[in-house]
């Protein structure tokens, strides 16, 4: 039977994955840059939690704090790459660019292995979430709930960011022109410093929220990042939209594969990449890029 | 003429005598070199030096006593970083480089399987004292021998223990490689085999490495299973005892065996509070049990040397395995390749878990049975295994 639970998990799964994919998505629309190290910037979000936690305790409000410090040092640490190292590689060819957030990767991977060890750790629900929420038709963890919240939250938020402010119409004005944006008199660094900041922050931030749900371990940037490929590949890269949509997607396929064909449960997401690849291989909602 | 004729011959016999003298020293003082191959670096590392520990511990008391057959025994240890790729390699330099007569090593199937294969080719004793897998003995040849618990075992002891708590119908929730498959059969054989009426009902088979399982644990809530076996092993078993207890799973009055060692020390300290109260699981060993003398010694030996009050069961591990491969030089009385393995074929010896034998040609596997207890609280900051008893494997492992 696929009951309400497994909705439910397919839905909280998906809205978590988007955050971490919309990152992605967005500093592609904007950068060019395909970020194979964002997964790796979750990852870090996650184990920054966990410090911070370690260090000041969980009591009531506190693991915010330690969600807001991830997400700042995220963007920290994301602007200074891009101000110091990805900003020299706009020019090369894009494979230089690729090769380079491979690096990250790797990076990033050793960094965590140094601090934190290799064996799982892990971050206890916030108190003020713990236990389960009775919705009338089915009883569902409240941290799971409240992710769901945070992903819709998140999707307004940002479509709103993107629609009805100046620095949303700039950004999206990247994706389009650069050049012309530019000659307008708009510091383009500038907004390619701010976007990958912030995917980096959107990337802390999900980690860091990841962390109570799921276990901190070596590798889990790997698992995220595999995941937000397919998304994007199935929503459009570059797409906000389409980051959402593949996310839910996503979620839903998976729960609904494990609840019918158990074994199959993999390749059914797979299945789905590989029509929108054959078919509409821009993604649902991205743009046909000429010459493609 | 004479003169030189006799310095001649006085230089013949000091050459002759100090051969001989040499020969003589090389029976008697040449060091037994036994290699070793664990993870140092990546997954397993701390499972894997630790394991090496116990090994390095068991030499050390060997030497002691006065070595094997007289000789010394030298340890070799390599890095085999946790991949079959690394392990082939740290297996063949400690063959080709280090020379090494013996060796141990493996800490995860894959490793154990490639350590395996090195073993075959360069036709060199490979003692497995930590890797489970069945396809081991699937793949037999007369160089390996396995002084584990075998996966036929664990997952035929978990069965053991539903049945006997009473369980009708059971969901699985087993990692979809290998592992997850062999306990599957060594869990299904021994349900057959005991005359057990249960049935499994529901099955889940969460990829290795997934980090969100709240869709299969939705399938075991929709499930009406009174049991639950689970082979999601150590570090991994932490998200998903914490997704599952966020649903209340561990509170709905299924009887539950967790396969994959998440009784161990180091994985109870792991979790913490987070680790339910209730569930029967196994380790390869547990410092609080049993209460005998040779277990004692050991105990007061490794806490000396690795600085814990409460070690974690890998050093025991790396010990019983160099138990065994001492025992069957010693029992050969030489460290010929071909008289170590015919002696090692049926060989019973006192381990640290009691007397264990080793299957004879064709399966090569020593008959180590699982401890397995019901997790509880203590005065300690962990939980602890209580009840705690050891299943033995000789009904369960072929």
């Amino acid at each position: 039977m696929f009951g309400a639970i497994q909705f439910l998990n397919g839905l909280s799964h998906g809205l978590s994955l988007f955050l971490v994919a919309a990152g992605l998505s967005i500093i592609f629309g904007v950068l060019r840059v395909l970020n194979f190290a964002h997964g790796g910037f979750y990852m870090l979000g996650g184990y920054v939690a966990y410090e911070v936690v370690r260090r000041i305790g969980m009591e009531h409000g506190l693991f915010w704090v330690a969600v807001i410090v991830a997400g700042l040092v995220l963007a920290l640490v994301a602007a200074g790459i891009e101000r110091f190292m990805l900003r020299q590689l706009y020019n090369r060819d894009q494979i230089y660019q690729l090769l380079f957030t491979f690096a990250l990767v790797l990076l990033i991977g050793d960094v965590v292995r140094i601090f934190w060890s290799t064996t799982a750790l892990s971050v206890s629900f916030p108190p003020e979430l713990r236990g389960a929420q009775n919705l009338g038709f089915t009883i569902y963890p409240r941290y799971r709930l409240f992710l769901c919240v945070v992903g819709v939250v998140a999707a307004v938020g940002l479509w709103l960011l993107f629609q009805r402010t100046r620095w949303g119409r700039i950004i999206r004005a990247a994706t389009q022109d650069r050049e012309m944006l530019s000659s307008l008199g708009v510091n383009v660094p500038m907004v390619y410093l701010a976007v990958f900041a912030g995917g980096g922050a959107l990337a802390g931030i999900s980690g860091a929220l990841a962390a109570p749900a799921l276990a901190l371990r070596g590798g889990m940037d790997a698992e995220i990042i595999v995941e937000c490929f397919i998304v994007v590949i199935i929503g459009g890269l570059g797409s906000l939209w389409g980051a959402f949509i593949g996310a839910l997607l996503i979620g839903q396929l998976r729960a609904i594969g494990i609840t019918f064909v158990p074994e199959w449960e993999i390749v059914l997401i797979y299945l789905l990449m590989i029509v929108v690849l054959v078919f509409r291989p821009w993604g649902l909602f991205g743009k046909k890029q000429a010459g493609s | 003429m004479t003169k030189s004729y006799n310095a001649l011959l006085l230089l013949g016999v000091t050459l002759l005598a100090s051969t001989v003298a040499g020969s003589a020293l090389a029976q008697e003082g040449e060091p037994i070199r036994v290699g070793v191959a664990f993870p140092q670096t990546g997954a397993g590392a701390s499972q894997g030096s630790d394991t090496a520990l116990g090994i390095e511990m068991a030499i050390d008391e060997i030497n002691a006593n006065g070595g094997l057959l007289g000789r010394p025994v030298e340890m070799f240890w390599r890095d085999s970083k946790g991949t079959p790729a690394d392990a082939t390699i740290a297996a063949r330099d400690l063959i080709t480089l280090d020379n090494v007569d013996f060796f141990l090593g493996g800490y995860n199937s894959g490793e154990t399987l490639a350590m395996s294969e090195v073993a075959l080719q360069e036709e060199v004793i490979y003692v497995a004292p930590v890797g489970k897998t069945i396809q081991l003995t699937d793949n037999y040849h007369p160089y390996q021998f396995r002084i584990a618990a075998n996966t036929n075992t664990e997952g035929g002891s978990a069965a053991l223990i539903l049945e006997e708590l009473g369980a009708q119908k059971i969901c699985t929730i087993l990692f979809d490689y290998a592992y997850g498959h062999d306990l599957l059969k060594g869990f299904e054989k021994a349900l057959e085999s005991a005359g057990s009426d249960a049935e499994i009902v529901t099955q889940v088979w969460p990829a290795l490495g997934v980090s969100d399982y709240t869709p299969y644990i939705g399938e075991v809530l929709n499930s009406d299973c009174d049991g639950v076996f689970s082979g999601i092993w150590s570090g991994e078993f932490l998200a998903f005892a914490k997704q599952a207890s966020s649903f209340g799973l561990f509170d709905m009055g299924k009887h539950w065996a967790a396969a994959g060692e998440v009784g161990s020390q180091d994985i109870m300290e792991q979790l913490g509070a987070d680790m339910p109260n209730g569930i029967w699981t196994n380790s390869y060993e547990v410092w609080y049990y049993p209460d005998t003398p040779e277990h004692n010694a050991y105990l007061e030996k490794v806490r000396e040397l690795t600085g814990s009050e409460h070690p974690n069961p890998w050093p025991s591990v790396g010990y019983i395995g160099m138990q065994a491969l001492a025992a069957g030089i010693e029992a050969a009385g030489s460290t010929e390749t071909d008289a170590v393995i015919a002696a090692m074929e049926g060989l019973s010896f006192a381990s640290l878990v009691g007397e264990l034998t080793i299957g004879g040609e064709g399966d090569h596997q020593a008959n180590r049975g699982q401890y397995w207890g019901v997790t509880a609280d203590s005065e300690h900051p962990f939980k602890v295994l209580d009840e705690v008893r050891y299943v033995p494997a000789d009904d369960i492992m072929h």
